[in-house]
């Protein structure tokens, strides 16, 4: 029977890009700290890219990740040192292995970029390993690595204990095919431990009892010597360990490789051995996850300085892997939802007044218990934020090195949760604030020294949860933004007039104005605003808003706050005349009784309501949405003052129902987009209620309010 | 020299032929002899095959009785050497 392996594709391309962020993230603190540790998990991540393409007939990828493994070979047994300029070319590689698999995920080929970092590799390799090697080719390097093997091969020695389960004959896994193709790596002893095996009545003679300790004399790798034992890994308990020629022949010396004793001691080594094996294995797997979820791939499509750029377009969302305790939870909570359900259905079939204790009791529970349905269900869509941090380091170790700066990158919380979706879209505005923090916020180290600090700069991410918000920070210790210079810049562009009093904070966030953000104001002033009014348009347009502190040569901070997710939001419930809208709770300021004492109107008819010092317009919701039943009390009622994107707008309502959690429905999808409204609910009675848009609204009265004036000049 | 009783363990040793092989070794056993294994014609053998003959020369022992290789093949030496299993075999010195 053929097996189709197309259907295996997709879980090969995010394990692979899953692995390349391994790599990468590896590769990044091999610079800072050249631990063994770091270098085998970049091993086992290439090797198994290597194995998977190999497997669905991927050449050029498995081609090129087996140039990676040798090289990174040579960096694991410490033949080759860890320079800027090893771990440079492994980062090119790694994204052009992005780009490649994106490439044949989209069912193009592979592409050619990969040619000339082979050369590369090929020039490194060769120039070390065999100074006449001036141009070889990949093939031949197998040929070096064996002639540099043979020079040495009395210094290394794997010792491997192979504990078999008993079925292991019956799944035609023979251990006689294994030790076989050990034995063609160099020279084996192998001893059988056939003390269990039973008495020959009792033995089922399909079933196997014998376990083995081997030694084989090889330079061969780990990964070479595990490779033969792949098919069995989960059928034995197989510990490998290396040890020197040396040791082995003081330890033959002591005692015979068949003594019980000498058996019962490997045993013990070796279990210790397997704890670190296992923990190494949990390592390379899950290293950021204790959720146990999957990046997709368009969070793995890094920012590319560099002319590797995976195509965006592969960027396919298709997945997402769920940690196994959320979906048991959602089980248990079904299972809570059916015995409340019959609960009320029997209930129903034999109901009398004398229950209506047990029905509001149980209509309490099945609430409840739908409550927490729902919120199970919306974690299975939350992701770490640590998958949009992990691209960070790598952007800034590049940057720095471009810009000659020092800087050290502190990340915290990045446990922290979020909607798959609300992740997807922050990694580009958040990429935008930290380059811009590197490009413009950090001084050059002479600067810095200068001016009393460290040459180092620091920028620290942070994540945490306020409320039903999550919390991103940005933070540099860098010259931070003058409001003055912001200030004078603003009246140039003629954002706002000369002499307008304006708080500093409020000045501020004036860069992020579209009509401020050119370059070479940014290079003018102290250096914001490269797409700042993008970054903030996209955090908006996700329900969330950023702020921005600032002190003149200490730093800036800038605070990102993004709902958890955009498929629920807290609404308020508002009524006019006889609709019921929704109100984004998180947009409302406060509500004032109506009164047209309190109202003015300026130029254009336009009626604005005096809060503190700010005339703010007045919308009157029946006009707005044609309305024909008017409103309930002509000269009564009440004032939502809301805010959005800054701008603040007094909303005439009738009346404030209650708060609750309204699920959005995309208006678009089923009707058509309108502006002023974001979506739609389903309120409790079964009516559809308009979430409204403040922004929008907002848009709508100063456009109306334009041309009133215009009508009126 | 004491009577002794012959199997000849046919051209595979192997897992596939161990159950029918078991059956006749009982026969084997039965008769409380000596046993000669003929083994000339063994082509093929595995961890299951070897795992049985060392069960079955225990048993015999055991029984107080010896186990005697007659022409034991190469590719049946070659595997009871890879296997670690020569000496308990007795096929070092087969």
């Amino acid at each position: 029977m053929e097996i189709d392996l197309r259907q295996f594709h997709q879980v090969f391309f995010e394990e692979s890009l899953e692995g390349l962020d391994t790599m990468e993230q590896e590769l990044l603190n091999l610079e800072e700290d050249s631990d063994k540790e770091n270098i085998n998990t970049i091993f086992r991540a290439a090797h198994s890219i290597k194995g998977g393409s190999a497997t669905f007939n991927f050449k050029e990828v498995s081609d090129f990740t087996h140039v990676l493994e040798t090289l990174l070979d040579e960096m694991r047994e410490g033949a080759r040192p860890v320079t800027k300029e090893v771990v440079d070319l492994l980062l090119r590689s790694v994204d052009c292995l992005r780009g490649m698999l994106n490439r044949i995920q989209d069912g193009d080929s592979a592409g050619n970029e990969h040619t000339e970092l082979i050369d590369m590799f090929n020039r490194l390799l060769g120039g070390e390993s065999n100074s006449s090697a001036g141009g070889e080719t990949i093939a031949n390097l197998g040929n070096q690595e064996q002639e540099g093997r043979e020079k040495n091969s009395d210094e290394m020695l794997w010792k491997i204990q192979f504990v078999p389960q008993s079925y292991i004959l019956e799944t035609g896994n023979e251990p006689l095919r294994m030790f076989r193709e050990l034995k063609a790596f160099g020279a084996l002893k192998v001893h059988a431990d056939l003390s269990q095996v039973p008495e020959f009545e009792e033995l089922n003679p399909e079933s196997c009892h014998i376990s083995w300790n081997l030694e084989l004399d090889s330079e061969i790798d780990k990964e070479s010597v595990m490779e033969v034992f792949e098919w069995v890994e989960d059928d034995c308990e197989l510990t490998i360990s290396q040890i020197s020629v040396a040791d082995s022949r003081q330890s033959l010396n002591k005692e015979k490789f068949s003594h019980a004793d000498q058996s019962e001691q490997s045993s013990i080594e070796l279990s210790t051995d397997i704890e670190i094996e296992e923990n190494l294995e949990e390592t390379s797997t899950s290293s950021l996850q204790p959720t146990a979820v999957a990046v997709d791939t368009t969070m793995v499509t890094t920012e590319k300085t560099k002319s590797f750029v995976a195509d965006k377009k592969a960027a396919s969302t298709a997945s997402i892997r769920v940690g196994i305790d959320k979906v048991d939870t959602l089980i248990d909570l079904v299972g809570e939802l059916v015995i409340t359900q019959s609960m009320l259905s029997e209930l129903g079939d034999n109901f009398s007044m004398s229950k209506i204790n047990q029905l509001v009791s149980g209509l309490s529970e099945l609430e409840q218990n739908t409550r927490e349905l729902q919120e199970s269900v919306m974690r299975i869509r939350m992701l770490p934020i640590g998958f949009v941090f992990n691209r960070l380091p790598r952007m800034v170790r590049d940057l720095s090195t471009q810009l000659g700066k020092k800087i050290h990158l502190e990340i915290k919380g990045e446990s922290t949760e979020l909607d798959k979706t609300v992740m997807e879209q922050i990694g580009d505005p958040l990429t935008h604030l930290v380059r811009n923090a590197l490009d413009h916020g950090i001084e050059l180290p002479e600067e810095r020294v200068d001016s009393g600090k460290s040459a180092e700069g620091t920028l620290t991410l942070n994540a945490f949860h306020q409320g039903g918000n999550i919390v991103i920070e940005v933070s540099d210790d860098g010259k931070g933004i003058d409001p003055e210079i912001i200030y004078k810049k603003a009246v140039d562009k003629g954002l706002i007039t000369d002499g307008v009093e304006m708080p500093p904070e409020q000045i501020l966030s004036l860069i992020m104005e579209p009509g401020f953000s050119t370059a070479e104001v940014v290079s003018d002033v102290s250096g914001r605003g490269v797409g700042m009014d993008v970054v903030k348009r996209n955090i908006n347009n996700l329900g969330g808003s950023v702020d921005i502190e600032s002190e003149p040569g200490k730093g800036t901070v800038f605070t990102i706050r993004l709902p958890l997710t955009l498929a629920i939001l807290d609404g308020q419930l508002i009524r006019v005349a006889s609709e019921v809208f929704v109100l984004p709770l998180v947009s409302i300021i406060e509500s004032v009784p109506y009164s047209t004492t309190d109202i003015s109107r300026i130029a254009g008819d336009m009626p604005v309501y005096k809060l503190h010092n700010d005339y703010i317009p007045i919308l009157n919701l029946v006009d707005e949405f044609e309305i024909k039943q008017p409103m309930a009390s002509v000269d009564e009622g009440l004032l939502a003052i809301v805010e959005g994107e800054n701008r603040k707008i007094a909303l005439r309502i009738d009346e404030l129902l209650g708060q609750q959690q309204v699920v959005i429905k995309s208006l678009e999808t089923h009707y058509k987009s309108l502006q002023g409204v974001s979506g739609a609910t389903i309120l409790g009675d079964g009516r559809v209620s308009l979430i409204l848009d403040i922004v929008g609204l907002s848009k709508r009265a100063s456009e109306r309010a334009t041309r009133n004036r215009n009508r009126v000049a | 020299m004491g009577k002794k009783t012959t199997v000849s363990l046919g051209g595979a040793l192997d897992i596939m032929n161990v159950a029918g092989l078991k059956a006749r070794l009982e026969g084997a056993l039965a008769k409380n002899l000596s046993v000669v294994l003929i083994s000339d014609k063994v082509e093929k053998a595995d961890t299951a095959g070897l795992q049985l003959i060392y069960a079955f020369i225990q048993k015999v022992e055991k029984n107080g009785y010896r186990v005697n290789w007659q022409k034991p093949s190469d590719a049946l030496i070659q595997a009871s050497e890879i296997l670690g299993m020569q000496e308990a075999l007795y096929l070092d010195v087969a």
